[in-house]
């Protein structure tokens, strides 16, 4: 039975300046963003010893609250206390407050030592003649606490980029750590997400390791949405949805089921979603279940595709099914949808895409084959940002709202009916045709996109609606309800008899959506997995899907 | 090998419950949309009640003629800007256009038609290499228009011999002066129409909205599909044209044209199609707008010298009234974006 932070702390014969109090209060803690509210009077403390976790749903609020931690956002109200210090409006140095974060990305420089990655945080790039004592300083150091951590594998000599995935993340933390330690009172380390896309096994190594570091009397928060990790690790959760708490539970008294309900709120709302996204697709192509688009071509078929990292990739999809490139970061799977539809300079054998021949790669040219493409990095490439929702929806097809007898100008009527109609076909939140796309949430915003994608464009030389769907990263940056939508949209599409090219780094999504996925290494596809059949107007099971996701994990 | 993660916090999107707008927001909202106008109106009153030479017809259709020309070359830079680039050589395309017609018909006795018709052709060339250096050839429109604009200016010199041109046929005065209402001549009913006409085209129709995409939005607007290199080339041609025929008027209206006087057109209209984009709600290049930035802009000069301002006042009006809508832009409009558009 494990017991509580203060009485391990003091069994350990960790001495903390201040036994009992917490270390880390959130008092109230609220911060809007323009219109919308992502943190609203939320409250939480953790305690020296404590492993906190921070769970929630993406939009919920999570990476906001880690960033006024950082110090890089400001609080609109509420207050944070470190170590009894009080901080409002902005954490000014957040490292001298006693807090420091390991973001996902850890800023890792692969091509150094640990112990120059570490020395990072301290040394300033400083060469000057103190810089060898300093150095070796820093490694003994450096060893003495990977030792401390259990980490003893890790030699400060070795290159980051020499050692296993798995493993790396420690060495963001030990980096953490120390800037922390730096100080002599105990403080604050926040991870971000550490684990994500890791096996099993090999998150439990640096879960282990952030035990040991609140062991040392630090107060740990955990932000994960690894459930069962979660659960078995902190002593504390906090559930954040939809900028509010939801709940605070301790470990006994939650169980990981209970703790993905929590997140998503009542069980009543995660079954919507499934016929939420049946509806979607009916409406949105204007198909009956069982009917089929069905012709005798294929639908994809790539030959030689070469750009980008791509060093040659032949594919093929056919209709009726969803099929994901996927693999290693930079790898080549990132750049396939962007070297088909001519983002990139690339260039292609054959190409053959709904059926009939492209000879060049551009987006033109794909358009006039019925092509939807969802493109990654909406704002920049999917979304005219500076405009409304509506005129987002009818760029594509601006000939069919004007006409010669009004002078060829566009009837705001049709526009606006059209545009809601759209909305509130692919639930889309406001449906107000005139909101400023900047305005919309994330999910809401990729929902438009494939809107206006799905409805097809003048440009389409026949009359039905895209039969091909390329989507570039389509969950990207979206909330989880969302996420579920999307995938019912595309798995819909399949249904319907289109054919779906995905690229996602989303192993979780991937996993639940795709028939076959082909994953990339070295610029050219080198495996292909599949999985089982998925059944209609649903996502993969979920048990299944991870099953999935570990083999394609194992594979890339 | 793990791979990049599933939704991290640090990736993911904030947030989602939109706030409701309260009415004083909206009212506010609309109000600036229109500040302009009510801006203009405000000055027209002023200088209404304070002098009395101002309120006359006399006065307005003196602002209208001078303007005649300024109109089609604000209008005429509308066009590129709204997708997105800078022309600045339609000074240059104007005088030469000028004095081109002016050849054309005494030298060459040509009819007013047809010398119109051949400076146009000759104008829409110059708007092609344009395009075809900004567009094909990715060079920067700013100083690419710029270097334009000199060379055409040198053309100038050159095609009128180093003086100004003084003799201008009766046929081409009289189809610009003529009186219609009154005291106005022709030549700004024409700008008008053009305006109109373009203002239509620009604000209304699908061209207009893709133009608009192109300028803002580029690489949203190659990846829907739109043909962008060419609209932007055409948009250069759009706007020597608009320029030639602003020269044609202003060798009727003026009835000469000095090759040196180029330079002296191009900020004025420049300055009112940037301060047309705080009319209406989107923030964009748009005819209208270029034009009541232009009359508001010139009638408050006008009244600033009847009241007895130095006549620099009219430099330091255009200078300070661009610089001062960007300043707009960036401060207001930036707290306004959370407005709706349309």
């Amino acid at each position: 039975m494990r017991t509580g932070p203060a009485s391990r702390l003091a069994a350990l014969g960790v001495e903390t300046d201040s036994p009992g109090a917490p270390v880390l209060v959130i008092e109230e803690l609220s911060k809007a963003f323009k219109a919308t509210r992502a943190l609203d009077a939320v409250s939480l403390t953790v305690e020296a010893g404590e492993v906190h976790g921070l769970v929630g749903h993406n939009g919920a609020g999570k990476s906001t609250l880690v960033k006024i931690l950082m110090g890089y956002h400001e609080m609109d109200s509420g207050r944070v206390l470190v170590r009894g210090v009080e901080h409002t409006r902005r954490i000014h140095n957040p490292a001298e407050a006693g807090i420091t974060v390991v973001q996902q990305d850890r800023a890792l420089i692969e091509s150094m030592s640990v112990a120059d990655n570490i020395g990072l945080a301290f040394s300033e790039g400083r060469r000057d003649l103190w810089h060898h004592i300093r150095s070796t300083l820093e490694r003994d150091r450096c060893a003495r606490v990977l030792a401390e951590l259990g980490m003893d594998q890790i030699r400060p000599r070795d290159l980051v980029g020499d050692l296993p995935e798995n493993v790396r993340p420690v060495v963001a933390i030990v980096r953490a750590l120390l800037v922390l330690e730096d100080f002599p009172h105990t403080g604050v380390l926040v991870l971000d997400e550490p684990t994500a896309g890791m096996t099993v096994a090999d998150a439990e190594v640096v879960t282990d390791v952030a035990r040991r570091v609140s062991d040392r009397g630090h107060a740990v928060v955990f932000v994960s949405h690894r459930l069962a990790e979660v659960v078995s690790l902190c002593d504390r959760i906090t559930v954040l949805r939809n900028g509010v708490v939801a709940a605070h539970r301790t470990r006994s008294e939650v169980t990981k089921e209970q703790l993905a309900a929590l997140i998503s709120g009542s069980d009543g709302e995660a079954d919507q979603t499934v016929p939420a996204g049946r509806q979607t697709a009916e409406a949105v192509l204007g198909v009956k279940p069982g009917q089929e688009l069905a012709t005798t071509s294929s639908a994809i078929r790539v030959a030689g595709l070469r750009g980008g990292r791509l060093a040659s990739v032949d594919l093929e999809v056919g209709w009726g099914e969803v099929v994901t490139v996927t693999g290693v970061g930079g790898s080549g799977y990132e750049d396939v949808i962007a070297a088909l539809a001519g983002v990139l300079p690339s260039s292609v054998t054959t190409c053959v895409l709904g059926g009939r021949p492209v000879l060049r790669p551009d987006p033109r040219t794909l358009r006039q084959a019925g092509v939807a493409i969802i493109p990654r990095d909406r704002k920049r490439r999917g979304l005219w940002m500076e405009a409304s929702a509506l005129e987002n929806l009818t760029l594509s097809r601006l000939d069919q709202f004007s006409s010669g007898k009004s002078g060829y100008a566009i009837s705001q009527k049709a526009e606006e009916r059209y545009a809601r109609d759209l909305m509130r076909a692919h639930g889309i939140v406001p449906d107000i045709p005139d909101i400023r796309v900047e305005n919309l949430s994330g999910g809401n915003q990729q929902k438009l996109v494939f809107a206006r994608e799905l409805a097809g464009s003048d440009r389409q030389a026949s009359s039905t609606r895209p039969r091909v769907v390329l989507a570039d990263e389509p969950v990207e940056a979206v909330d989880v309800k969302t996420r579920a939508q999307i995938g019912l949209l595309l798995r819909e599409v399949a249904r319907a008899g289109g054919s779906v090219l995905v690229v996602s780094a989303d192993v979780e999504f991937v996993a639940q959506v795709s028939d076959r996925v082909l994953i990339t290494r070295d610029g050219r596809v080198d495996a292909e997995l599949t999985s089982s059949r998925i059944p209609d107007a649903a996502l993969r099971d979920p048990g299944v899907a991870e099953e999935f996701a570990s083999r394609i994990l194992a594979k890339s | 090998m793990p791979m990049t993660a599933t939704q991290s916090p640090s990736v993911a999107d904030e947030p989602t419950r939109p706030r409701r707008r309260g009415i004083q927001e909206r009212v506010v909202n609309d109000i600036s949309h229109y500040a302009l106008v009510i801006v203009g109106a405000v000055i027209v009153l002023i200088f209404a009640l304070t002098t009395s030479q101002f309120w006359t017809t006399s006065n307005f259709s003196n602002i209208a003629t001078a303007d005649s020309v300024t109109l089609l070359l604000a209008v005429a830079v509308t066009v590129p800007l709204r997708a997105g680039g800078f022309d600045l050589s339609v000074s240059g395309t104007l005088i030469d256009a000028a004095i081109l017609a002016d050849i054309l018909t005494t030298r060459y006795s040509m009819a007013w038609p047809l010398a119109l018709l051949v400076t146009v052709a000759a104008a829409a060339l110059v708007g092609l290499v344009n395009g075809i250096l900004i567009v094909d050839l990715g060079l920067d429109g700013f100083i690419v228009t710029l270097g334009m604009s000199t060379l055409l200016t040198g053309i100038g010199f050159g095609l009128s011999g180093d003086t100004v041109l003084f003799n201008v046929p009766s046929a081409v005065l009289n189809v610009n002066r003529t009186d219609v209402f009154g005291s106005l001549p022709v030549a700004c009913v024409y700008g008008w129409v053009i305006a109109c006409v373009v203002g239509w085209i620009i604000g209304k129709t699908p061209v207009g909205r893709r133009l608009a995409v192109v300028g803002t939005s580029r690489e949203t607007a190659a990846l829907i599909g739109l043909r962008v290199s060419r609209l932007r080339r055409t948009t250069y041609v759009c706007s020597a044209v608009l320029a030639a025929a602003a020269g044609f008027i202003l060798l009727g209206v003026i009835g000469s044209v000095d090759p040196g006087s180029g330079s002296a057109y191009l900020l004025a209209p420049f300055s009112a199609a940037f301060l047309g984009t705080t009319i209406g709600r989107s923030g964009r290049f748009n005819v209208l707008g270029t034009v009541i930035a232009l009359y508001v802009l010139s009638i408050t000069e006008q009244g600033l010298v009847l009241v007895g301002a130095p006549s620099w006042i009219a430099d330091v009006f255009n200078g300070a009234a661009l610089v001062g809508t960007l300043i707009f832009a960036k401060v207001w409009r930036g707290r306004l974006s959370r407005r709706p558009v349309r």
